[in-house]
C-alpha cells in the first residue's frame, strides 16, 4: 500500500502538472488543449538532442528545452489562437489536434530515443521502496510550480483577473488586464508545465518516441482535469495525484493485462463524465 | 421516387448534359475491369489496387465527415473502427469461412455497436469529450484488443479473403474487380449521405455543430442526435475497415495507429468539414499521395498537420467551403453593384409569416393560462437567481417581464424554455407539467424561444434556417430519413413551400442561400423571429426582440408584435429592456427584482405603481 502510494504521488504530481496546464488553457479561452502532453514530449527529443549530440549537462539542455516549450506556446497562440479567440471554440480545439499531430509527426521522423535522468542513483528508502531522484525531483517541483501557481493566481491582480476571464471577460478588461495578455499567458505557462512533465516523466522512464506522451499522460491528465471540474487548479493537481495511485495499483495488480493504466484512466473519466460532471472538487458552473 | 428525382434534379441543377456525362464516367468506372483484361500492361492489376485504396479512404473520410462535418463532434479514435472491420472480416472471411458479404455487413453492425457503447456516456456533456473518449478507446483497442491472439491472429494478424459469393462465382481474385465493388459500396455510401443532408436528420447535426441550445430550442434532441451521429459514423467506419482489411488480404493492429486517425481527421477538416466532395478530394489525394511524391511520402503527417492548423486559423469551415464562399461572395458582389443600401434595415418592419399548422399532442386550447411558472427557485453556487417568482401568461396575450440586469429574467426564460432546471417549483404549459421535460421536448409541445444572441445556426443559410425552424413539424422518423422512404420526399416539399413563404413574407427572397452570419444583426433578429414564428408556437418567448435594431425599426416592430398577437393569435412572454416597446405592446406586465416578482399587474397599473416608475422608468415616462 505505501509503495502504491509512494509510486502513485510521484507519477501523479505529473500528471497533475499537465493537468493544471489544460486547466489554466481551459479557463482562459474555454479550449481543451490536446497538444498539452506532446508539447512536452517534443521538449524531451530537443532535450536530447541538445544533451546527448551536442553533450551540453543537462540542466543546460532541459532549461533550453523547456525555452523551447515556452516558445511553441507563445508561438501558437500569437499565431493561431488569438486571431481565433473570438471565434468557434471547436475551431481553436482543432487547431490544438493539429499542434499535437505536427509535433508528432516531426517526431516521427526521429528515431525512438533513450534519455538518462538528470540525477543518477538509487534515490532514498520509503516505505520499502527505492524512489529514483528524478522522481523525488518530480514530485517536489511539482508540489513546488503547483503551490506557486496557486499563489499566483489567488494574490495577484492577474491571477484574479484570469479567474474572471470565462465568467466576466468585460470586468477583467476593467480590472486593466487585456484578454490577449491572459491568454497569452495561459499558453505560455501551459507549455512550460507540459514541458517539464514531459522531461521528467520521459527521463524517468527512459524510453520515448512520438506521440508517447499524448498515449501516456494526455488521457490521464484529462481525467484529473475533469476531477478538479475543469475550473480548479488545486483540484486538478490533486486529480492528478488521485489518477496517478489508480494507475500505479493497478497495474501492481493487474500488470499482466496490457493497457490496464489506460484503462483505469479512461474509466475514471466516464465515470466523471457520467455521474458527476462538476468533478470532485469543483461547483457547478 | 418521382419526388426524389425532382428533388435530385433541383438540389444539383440536373441538366441532360451532366446526366450524360456522368453515366459515361459511371460506366468506364464499372467496365475499368475490362480494360485490366484487355490491355494487362496499360492497366496493370496494382493500379486497380492503388484506386480501391483510395476509394477505400473516400468512404472512412465520410464516415468522419458524418461525425465532425455535420454533427461537429470530434473523433480521435476511428482508426479503431476502421481495424474492427478489418478484423471482424478477417475472423469472418478465414477463420469461419463465411462468404464477404455477411461480414460486411456484420462490421458495419459491431462498428455501429461499439459508437454505441463509447458515445453513451462521452455524447452526454457537452464539450468535446468524445474526443478524449476515442483517444483512449483508439489506444486500448489497437494495443489491447487487436493483440488478442484468439481474435485477431495476435501479433502476426489475420489472413482476410473476400470472395462475395462464391455460389454465384462472384470472387475478386483481381484488383480490378475489387475496385469496382468498393467503388459501388462507396455510391451506396453517397446515396445514403445524401439521404441524411437532405433531411431533419442532417439539419439536426447541423444544428448541433452550430449551437447546441439552439438545436434544443428547434426541438432537435441533442444527446440523441449526437449518439445517432457516432453511431452511423462507426457503421460506414467499419464498412470501410472490411474493404481495407480485404485489400490487402492481411491485417495488422500495427496498421490502425493514432496516426492513422489523425490523419483522417486532417482529410476531413482540410477538405471542409462538411463537404462531401471536398472530403472525397482530400481523402482520394490523401490515399494515392505516396504514388505521386514518392519522396515526400515520410512528411505527408507534417504537412497535413501544417494545413490542418492553417485551415482551422484561416478558414474554420474547411478549404473546400472557403472556395465555396468566395465563389459565392464574388456573385454577390456582382449582384449587389449599384444597390448598396441592401443591407440596411428597413425603416418599417416587413410583415411576419402568418402560417398556421396544426400540432400533434395537448389540445392548443386548454382551459386556464398557457403557461403557468409556481415558486421557482434557482440558484448557482451560493448566488440566488430567483426565489420563489411566478408568473401567469394567459392565452393571447402579450405578458413583458421587466427588471433591472441580473434580476433573474433570462433565468426565469431558461426555466420556462428547460435550459435550466430549477431547484423548486413547477412549470406549467397548457395545463400539463413539463418541469422534468427536455428543451426539445417544450419545443415540440408548441414552445417557440429566441435568445439574446440570435437563436440560429450562423453558418447555415437563410433558407437552411427556416427548414431546420420546422423540426417539431418535421413528423417523419428517423429510421424513415435514413432509407428515405416516399413520405420524406412529400414532408420535405411541404417545409421548402413553407419556407419559402416564410421568406418572402420577411421580404427576404434576396437572402434565401445567404448565410445568416453575412446578415446584419437586426436582419438576423428578423430571420430569428420569422422562424419562431413558422412553427406557430402556442408560447413564444422573446428575449429581447428590439435588441439590435434601428430605432425606428424597433417602432414598427410593436407593431408586428400586436399582429402576432390579434391576427396571428399567439401568446407572447417578452423580456425587453426598450420600455417604450413594453408599454406599447403588453397586456401585463410582471417586474422582477432580485430574483422576486416586485409587482405585477396590468400595463397601466404598473406604469402607477410610483414603486415601480421611480425604480426603472425613471421620472419622465409618460
Amino acid at each position: 500500500m505505501g509503495q502504491i502510494i509512494t509510486i502513485g504521488f510521484a507519477s501523479g504530481a505529473l500528471l497533475g502538472l499537465l493537468a493544471i496546464g489544460i486547466v489554466l488553457v481551459y479557463k482562459a479561452s474555454r479550449v481543451l488543449n490536446f497538444a498539452q502532453a506532446e508539447i512536452g514530449n517534443f521538449a524531451t527529443y530537443i532535450a536530447w538532442f541538445l544533451i546527448i549530440d551536442f553533450g551540453l549537462p543537462w540542466a543546460v539542455g532541459g532549461f533550453l528545452a523547456l525555452a523551447a516549450a515556452g516558445a511553441i506556446g507563445f508561438v501558437f497562440e500569437r499565431f493561431i489562437v488569438r486571431p481565433m479567440l473570438n471565434g468557434p471554440k471547436l475551431a481553436i480545439a482543432v487547431a490544438t489536434l493539429g499542434l499535437m499531430s505536427l509535433l508528432g509527426f516531426i517526431e516521427s521522423e526521429w528515431e525512438p530515443r533513450f534519455i538518462r535522468p538528470p540525477i543518477s542513483g538509487r534515490g532514498p528508502e520509503i516505505f520499502g521502496i527505492f524512489v529514483s531522484p528524478t522522481r523525488l525531483l518530480a514530485f517536489f517541483s511539482a508540489i513546488a510550480l503547483g503551490a506557486a501557481l496557486y499563489w499566483f493566481v489567488k494574490r495577484t491582480t492577474f491571477g484574479l483577473g484570469l479567474l474572471a476571464s470565462a465568467h466576466d471577460p468585460v470586468a477583467v478588461r476593467l480590472m486593466g488586464i487585456r484578454m490577449k495578455h491572459l491568454s497569452l499567458f495561459t499558453w505560455v505557462t501551459a507549455s512550460l508545465l507540459g514541458g517539464l512533465a514531459g522531461l521528467l516523466a520521459l527521463s524517468a522512464t527512459g524510453n520515448f518516441g512520438a506521440f508517447s506522451m499524448t498515449f501516456s499522460f494526455l488521457v490521464p491528465a484529462l481525467a484529473a482535469a475533469l476531477l478538479g471540474g475543469m475550473t480548479s487548479l488545486p483540484g486538478a493537481f490533486a486529480g492528478g495525484m488521485l489518477i496517478g495511485v489508480l494507475q500505479t495499483a493497478l497495474s501492481f495488480n493487474f500488470g499482466s493485462i496490457p493497457g490496464v493504466e489506460q484503462l483505469g484512466a479512461f474509466a475514471v473519466l466516464i465515470a466523471v463524465l457520467v455521474l458527476r460532471p462538476q468533478g470532485l472538487f469543483g461547483k457547478v458552473a | 421516387m418521382r419526388e426524389i428525382v425532382a428533388a435530385l434534379k433541383e438540389k444539383f441543377a440536373i441538366t441532360r448534359r451532366r446526366v450524360i456525362g456522368t453515366s459515361i464516367i459511371l460506366a468506364i468506372i464499372i467496365l475499368s475491369p475490362i480494360l485490366g483484361r484487355v490491355a494487362p500492361v496499360a492497366f496493370d492489376d496494382a493500379k486497380f489496387g492503388l484506386a480501391a485504396h483510395a476509394v477505400i479512404y473516400v468512404i472512412a473520410g465520410l464516415a468522419l465527415n458524418l461525425l465532425m462535418g455535420y454533427a461537429g463532434q470530434v473523433s480521435l479514435g476511428h482508426a479503431a473502427f476502421i481495424g474492427v472491420g478489418a478484423f471482424t472480416t478477417g475472423y469472418m472471411t478465414w477463420w469461419l469461412g463465411l462468404a464477404f458479404i455477411y461480414a460486411l455487413i456484420t462490421s458495419a453492425v459491431f462498428g455501429a455497436l461499439l459508437a454505441f457503447l463509447v458515445g453513451l456516456p462521452a455524447l452526454r456533456i457537452r464539450g468535446l469529450y468524445l474526443a478524449v473518449a476515442t483517444l483512449a478507446f483508439g489506444v486500448i483497442m489497437k494495443d489491447v484488443v487487436f493483440q488478442l491472439e484468439f481474435l485477431t491472429g495476435g501479433q502476426g494478424g489475420t489472413t482476410v479473403r473476400r470472395p462475395l459469393l462464391e455460389e454465384l462465382g462472384l470472387d475478386f481474385i483481381l484488383n480490378a474487380d475489387y475496385f469496382v465493388f468498393c467503388f459501388v459500396i462507396l455510391l451506396g455510401v453517397w446515396l445514403f449521405d445524401w439521404f441524411i443532408t437532405s433531411s431533419k436528420v442532417g439539419r439536426g447535426f447541423l444544428a448541433i455543430r452550430e449551437d447546441e441550445d439552439v438545436a434544443a430550442s428547434f426541438g432537435v434532441d441533442v444527446a440523441r442526435y449526437k449518439l445517432l451521429a457516432f453511431v452511423l459514423s462507426g457503421a460506414i467506419a467499419g464498412i470501410a475497415g472490411s474493404l481495407f482489411g480485404s485489400l490487402s488480404f492481411i491485417t495488422q493492429h500495427e496498421q490502425f495507429t493514432f496516426s492513422f486517425s489523425l490523419s483522417f481527421l486532417i482529410m476531413v477538416v482540410v477538405g471542409g468539414l462538411g463537404s462531401r466532395p471536398g472530403v472525397a478530394t482530400a481523402a482520394a489525394f490523401f490515399a494515392v499521395f505516396s504514388r505521386l511524391f514518392p519522396g515526400l511520402e515520410e512528411y505527408v503527417g507534417i504537412i497535413g498537420a501544417a494545413l490542418l492548423i492553417f485551415t482551422m486559423a484561416r478558414h474554420p469551415t474547411g478549404l473546400a467551403q472557403a472556395f465555396l464562399e468566395a465563389r459565392e461572395a464574388k456573385k454577390a458582389k456582382a449582384a449587389r453593384a449599384g444597390e448598396l443600401e441592401e443591407d440596411d434595415l428597413p425603416n418599417v418592419l416587413p410583415s411576419l409569416p402568418a402560417i398556421t399548422v396544426s400540432r400533434n399532442g395537448a389540445a392548443p386550447d386548454a382551459p386556464g393560462p398557457v403557461l403557468k411558472a409556481e415558486k421557482i427557485s434557482v440558484s448557482f453556487g451560493g448566488l440566488v437567481a430567483l426565489d420563489g417568482a411566478g408568473i401567469e401568461v394567459p392565452r393571447g396575450k402579450i405578458v413583458g417581464l421587466i427588471g433591472p440586469n441580473g434580476a433573474g429574467k433570462t433565468t426565469m426564460f431558461n426555466v420556462v424554455s428547460g435550459f435550466i432546471k430549477p431547484n423548486s417549483g413547477t412549470v406549467t404549459f397548457k395545463g400539463e407539467d413539463v418541469t422534468r421535460l427536455a428543451p426539445h421536448q417544450r419545443a415540440g409541445r408548441g414552445m417557440g424561444r429566441t435568445f439574446q444572441l440570435i437563436g440560429l445556426g450562423k453558418n447555415l443559410t437563410v433558407r437552411e434556417n427556416f427548414l431546420l425552424a420546422q423540426h417539431t413539424l418535421t413528423t417523419y422518423g428517423i429510421p424513415s430519413a435514413l432509407l428515405r422512404l416516399p413520405r420524406v420526399g412529400a414532408l420535405e416539399a411541404v417545409l421548402e413551400d413553407r419556407s419559402r413563404e416564410a421568406i418572402s413574407a420577411l421580404g427576404f427572397e434576396r437572402f434565401t442561400d445567404t448565410p445568416v452570419r453575412n446578415l446584419s444583426h437586426g436582419q438576423q433578429r428578423l430571420v430569428e423571429l420569422g422562424c419562431s414564428l413558422v412553427t406557430s408556437p402556442d408560447l413564444l418567448l422573446l428575449d429581447e426582440p428590439s435588441g439590435g435594431m434601428a430605432p425606428a425599426a424597433a417602432e414598427s416592430l410593436a407593431e408586428r408584435l400586436i399582429d402576432v398577437r390579434d391576427k396571428l393569435g399567439r401568446t407572447v412572454l417578452l423580456i425587453e429592456h426598450h420600455i417604450p416597446l413594453v408599454l406599447a405592446v403588453c397586456d401585463e406586465i410582471y417586474v422582477l427584482n432580485f430574483g422576486q416578482i416586485l409587482s405585477h399587474g396590468t400595463t397601466e397599473s404598473i406604469t402607477r405603481n410610483p414603486e415601480v416608475v421611480a425604480a426603472y422608468f425613471g421620472e419622465t415616462v409618460a
